[in-house]
């Protein structure tokens, strides 16, 4: 029987669900990396002053403004390489840019 | 002569060991001379990074050259479909021998649903010595019938202390050295025949249970404070994602199992100690396969791989085993190539490298054209 969710199996971006399907990404620059998961929590990491990756920064007050730049770098790229989840990322990302200012 | 255009393949991957578990990777408290030998004869990757952190996505995308997605095994307990193609296939195709010993885990190996043995597809191995792990769960387990043979029973013992290690099988009994006596065997029957030959040697250690043979263990035992704890940070897991937190009060989403939450700093230790053990007994092992290259005069133009498919976490981050967390220690592996034919020793390459470049740099070097 094939599992349903989450044994990743194979759909188009076009039929990517939202409130069933998730993805993860993961972009890094030489001062961080940042961790999108679609149904759980952001990582971000400072790998200059914590290499081995202990701290998650994304949940950080101080390091907001980090985590807005890393989120932005990875639509940018998103939209080069894929457009489709690129909007399914913006919204959830919006959603919870939403949270943190409530 | 064939065999002195093509070079033969020697390719030791051993199962669920962290890059830094070498001598030649910083390890100072392992002892691994002839591996370290082999990185010195060779070339040594530093940062050789594997497709997936378990091992059926991983091998079945470094034996074709094709990332998870494409092959479609995402995950163990999934099946390589029919019509992806092994490099082992494409070799045997081109005139080689192909042989293995130990584990293959490219479709489902739990005797749940593999009961007699792993289901194969067209995969060019002609000789083909199955054990997929050494515990005796299939009457096929060619490791288990070894023992017989020898008049053993597989088993393991309680160690003192400790809810988390048992000793193994001794040395001599042990799944690593039956394989390396698979391997041998090969090398030796083949060095008369004309044909290039490849020769996977896919030990199971240093994967847990964490179970090395009693007299590896005992070396460490009488420096266990030298033994560095787990790179954890107190708490970390809390605002990480959920799974990291679930398996931090036990692996593989098990509550208990093998708990970071439950353990104390000895039994971090130990388990370090056993998995550096069984280390140990894997590097003797790869000596006396390369010792029996040099004597059958193969050691010149056969390629020698020494490479993981995936790491271990062994309590860093706050986990055991292995999960959906991409950490170094996860994903990070050694690879060590040696080539003293055609490739120049001694030399350390930082660039990043990934297990899936292997299968095309492979039917390269056997001068095949690359499969697309």
């Amino acid at each position: 029987m094939e599992m349903k969710g989450g044994a990743g199996e194979y759909i188009n971006a076009e039929d990517f669900n939202p409130n069933i399907d998730s993805v993860n990404y993961s972009i890094r620059t030489k001062d961080y990396k940042y961790i999108f998961r679609f149904s759980d929590k952001e990582e971000l990491y400072d790998i200059q002053n914590d290499p081995y990756e202990n701290v998650n920064l994304a949940d950080i007050e101080e390091q907001l403004e980090a985590l807005q730049f890393m989120r932005e770098l990875l639509l940018i790229e998103m939209k080069k390489t894929n457009p489709v989840l690129e909007v399914a990322i913006k919204n959830k990302l919006s959603q919870l840019v939403q949270k943190e200012h409530l | 002569m064939y065999k002195l255009v093509k070079p033969n393949i020697l390719w030791i991957c051993t199962d669920q060991q962290r890059f830094d578990s070498l001598k030649c990777y910083g390890n100072e408290l392992v002892k691994t001379p002839n591996i370290d030998r082999l990185a010195e004869r060779g070339v040594l990757f530093e940062n050789c990074f594997s497709q997936s952190p378990v091992c059926t996505p991983s091998r079945a995308s470094f034996l074709t050259g094709r990332y998870p997605r494409t092959t479609r095994c995402r995950q163990n307990g999934q099946a390589i479909p029919n019509d992806e193609k092994l490099i082992t296939k494409l070799l045997a195709d081109a005139g080689y021998i192909c042989g293995l010993s130990g584990k293959l885990h490219i479709s489902p190996c739990h005797p749940s649903v593999a009961p007699i043995k792993e289901n194969r597809i067209d995969d060019g191995y002609a000789q083909f010595h199955w054990s997929h792990h050494a515990t005796p769960e299939w009457p096929t387990n060619e490791y288990v019938q070894w023992l017989q043979e020898k008049g053993q029973k597989f088993k393991r013992e309680n160690v003192e202390e400790s809810n988390y290690v048992q000793y193994g099988p001794d040395a001599e009994y042990h799944q690593t050295t039956w394989c390396t006596e698979k391997a041998i065997q090969f090398i030796e029957s083949n060095k008369d025949y004309d044909r290039p030959w490849l020769f996977s040697v896919n030990i199971f250690d240093p994967h847990h249970p964490f179970d090395p043979s009693k007299a590896y263990l005992q070396r460490y035992l009488e420096r266990m404070d030298e033994i560095p704890l787990p790179n954890y940070k107190v708490g970390e897991s809390e605002n990480k994602p959920i799974y990291q937190q679930i398996d931090h009060n036990g692996a593989y989403g098990m509550k208990g199992n093998l708990a970071y939450s439950e353990m104390n700093d000895y039994d971090h230790r130990l388990l370090r100690a056993a998995y550096f053990a069984m280390v140990d007994l894997i590097d003797e092992q790869v000596g006396r396969m390369i010792a029996t290259l040099e004597k059958t005069g193969q050691l010149e133009n056969t390629i020698i791989i020494f490479m993981s498919d995936h790491g271990e976490l062994l309590g860093d981050h706050g986990i055991y085993l292995k999960g959906p967390h991409f950490y170094e220690a996860s994903v990070k592996v050694p690879l060590i190539i040696s080539w003293p034919k055609k490739i120049k020793g001694n030399r350390r390459i930082d660039r990043l490298v990934e297990l899936v470049d292997l299968a095309p740099t492979l039917l390269e070097a056997a001068g095949i054209p690359i499969y697309e």
